[in-house]
């Protein structure tokens, strides 16, 4: 899309936004026997980076306008629209203005059947941290690296509730088209290309596949869910392109040339689950990946064939909540989390995709005061226990007035230059952002 | 001829007066609490539509909107989701819980920003409901069997005659030692209410006012509840209420709580 056709979009979207607020709507239309619900926000972000970047095209500041619209239209024929997609405009760069469609889909429905098709967000995480297991929809990482946005994924997905126990579901996915992903591109301030010559191809059609099918290679999903004695357990299979690809330069003659992606197919099967017990909340994911075909790859740093070997991930943890500690109304929440791999020695250059956090530990400690404007603290962190790598996050978050949600966050990041993360070095930021909601 | 038949009469008397005086205030106060829980029970299931005011203590109002539906289950545990529709940024929200009559309540929630279904744990039993003066086990602890009960007297209260009785919590991580409760005679319904916190001072009183009669289920239009401490109050007002609407358990399950009610 060109300048144009952003001003107008945004144009259009500070009309819906402006009639939102007049009295004629009320997040609920009725029209006949449809039904339309809508809801949505416009917010703005602003991060500031205190320590100098290795790479002079890199931002001091980053300001991005965000809004989402969430509509879905209902019919009485047990038969839903729904449409959810997000705007992204930062205010300087290019790179990172779009629309994610998040949904678009419609979804047919019975008492023990559920059909949905079209662009969809899925989630299979339970846990706080890095979510190994929670892998279907391809990110955004240009926007954001921690915190990233997924990305709409077009999918047909079929569930199926299990006899009279209700808890007990089968899910089959269909992934009809594949999304690559979107890493951070030169002049991001996540660039992990940054101070390097080397910079990454943008052009998808570049990219490689290792399937004739290229994109469209069918990939697929099963779940099967239950609930084990207050245990809500999943075991899933998958086979598809792995998310993260394989960077080799686009032209292997000349070492310099642009990274392009290449995507192998692999297998994933895995469990995740999550339960209850007293004030104790126990959840864990694992992962078991393994290529479908020998996975060699040259290291672009020092020129040696690698194979990738079969591998398990695993995030297990905690949260343990305190009521009523202060004036018998505020909550705290202990949040312990354990991130492995089988691989926990081998250097991220050796490895596939983002496997950054294989030995660490996640700590946080969740303050919630249960006041009219939800006011809450967060402080948590990723600490590595091999060798000192730190990443902590302070966040304050309230409601003001009804419709809008304000939050001030510091990241600070300690990283030694031998880490994992290296590239995230420099990224340690101070955020303020506020969100109206209608 | 006549001693023979009298005898087993005078034996009978006996039973019966003994077992009057053993109606002791814990079971009067348990029929009581029976004879109310009934006006309740029967609904089926059931959907309303649910606004509540929080008033500080200088006036200021806040609102929240939501829609409840509910599955009644006979001798089991009751399901219930609430789905949050005001304030905006939390409209989709929603709650699924079901009722374990003596221990604790199983609850999720989906969280329509990341579309996670997360499990709960429940038993934050004292924590304010939204932020109001509203806790978790005022809306959801219901259930007969997690209290003992006492009656304690009767009393005219705004010129009706009510049953005053007092219940204690046994099951864990009450906020409240004891809970006064005021039930009028005629029709066994929950007029008032006081708590009493933990530290032996009473907290909040509640009314109920505009009692409505579906069919032999009766339901309150508007429920207040007044914290004495803190001079905060909070309003429920009840609408669009439909009982036996026809819901089974298949729409109390983790995939229809990530749907619109």
């Amino acid at each position: 899309m060109n300048t144009r056709h952003w001003r107008l979009l945004f144009l259009v979207l500070f009309v819906v936004l402006l009639a939102s607020v007049s009295g004629a709507f009320s997040q609920s239309l009725s029209m006949g026997s449809l039904s339309l619900d809508y809801r949505g926000n416009l917010g703005l972000e602003a991060w500031y980076f205190p320590l100098e970047s290795s790479d002079s095209e890199q931002p001091d500041w980053v300001g991005t306008l965000q809004s989402d619209l969430d509509v879905t239209l209902r019919s009485p024929w047990n038969l839903d629209f729904r449409a959810n997609p997000a705007f992204y405009w930062d205010l300087e760069s290019e790179d990172r203005r779009r629309v994610n469609l998040r949904e678009l889909y419609l979804d047919w429905y019975k008492p023990h059947f559920e059909l949905r098709s079209g662009w969809q967000t899925f989630s299979w995480k339970t846990v706080e941290s890095y979510s190994p297991a929670d892998f279907l929809n391809q990110t955004d990482q240009e926007i954001d690296l921690l915190d990233a946005p997924k990305l709409g994924e077009p999918a047909i997905r079929s569930r199926f509730l299990l006899g009279d126990a209700l808890q007990s579901m089968l899910e089959l996915y269909y992934l009809s088209y594949f999304t690559p992903a979107r890493l951070p591109q030169h002049g991001n301030r996540y660039d992990f290309l940054a101070g390097s010559p080397i910079t990454l191809e943008t052009e998808t059609s570049q990219f490689q596949y290792l399937s004739s099918k290229e994109r469209w290679r069918p990939q697929g999903a099963l779940r099967y869910k239950a609930m084990l004695g207050g245990l809500d357990f999943s075991v899933f299979y998958f086979n598809g392109y792995a998310r993260y690809p394989e960077l080799t330069p686009a032209n292997p003659s000349n070492p310099l040339s642009p990274l392009t992606h290449r995507y192998h197919p692999v297998h994933k099967a895995g469990t995740f689950f999550q339960g209850a017990f007293g004030n104790w909340l126990w959840k864990g994911e694992g992962v078991y990946t393994q290529y479908e075909e020998k996975y060699t790859m040259t290291n672009f740093s020092n020129g040696k064939l690698i194979t990738v070997d079969p591998y398990f991930s695993y995030t297990l943890g905690f949260e343990y909540t305190l009521y009523g500690i202060a004036f018998e109304a505020h909550d705290l929440g202990l949040l312990l989390e354990a991130l492995g791999d089988s691989h926990p020695d081998a250097s991220l250059s050796e490895l596939d995709g983002f496997r950054a956090f294989r030995s660490h530990i996640f700590a946080g400690l969740r303050y919630v005061f249960n006041n009219t404007s939800d006011r809450s603290i967060l402080l948590g962190g990723f600490a590595n226990y091999r060798k000192p790598e730190f990443i902590t996050q302070l966040k304050y978050e309230e409601r003001l007035l009804k419709h809008f949600k304000a939050n001030v966050e510091l990241q600070a990041v300690y990283l030694e230059s031998s880490s994992d993360l290296n590239a995230l070095r420099h990224s340690g930021r101070a955020t303020a952002g506020i969100v109206w909601y209608w | 001829m006549k001693i023979k038949i009298a005898i087993p009469f005078f034996i009978l008397s006996c039973v019966a007066l003994s077992s009057l005086q053993a109606a002791t205030p814990e079971d009067e106060g348990r029929k009581i609490a029976e004879a109310a829980d009934a006006t309740q029970r029967g609904f089926k299931s059931e959907s309303v539509g649910l606004k509540m005011l929080m008033i500080s203590a200088a006036g200021d109002t806040v609102t929240r909107q939501m829609k409840t539906i509910t599955l009644e289950r006979p001798k089991q545990d009751d399901f219930s989701l609430t789905q949050f529709l005001e304030p905006a940024d939390v409209r989709g929200t929603g709650l699924l819980t079901y009722q374990n009559p003596k221990g604790d309540d199983q609850q999720w929630l989906y969280l329509p920003e990341l579309r996670r279904v997360k499990v709960i744990a429940s038993k934050n039993k004292s924590g304010a409901f939204m932020g109001s003066e509203f806790t978790y086990e005022d809306i959801t602890a219901n259930a007969l069997d997690k209290f003992s009960y006492k009656k304690i007297g009767e009393e005219s209260l705004n010129g009706v005659e009510c049953y005053v009785l007092e219940k204690y919590p046994i099951y864990k991580n009450s906020g409240y030692t004891k809970i006064k409760q005021w039930i009028t005679k005629k029709d066994h319904l929950l007029s008032r209410v006081e708590f009493t916190d933990r530290k032996n001072s009473i907290l909040k009183v509640q009314t109920f006012q505009t009692w409505k009669q579906y069919g032999n289920i009766w339901r309150v239009s508007q429920i207040e509840m007044n914290n004495l401490q803190t001079h905060k109050k909070s309003i429920l007002l009840f609408s669009d209420r439909k009982i036996d609407v026809g819901l089974n358990e298949s729409n109390f399950t983790q995939q229809s709580l990530q749907r619109l009610l």
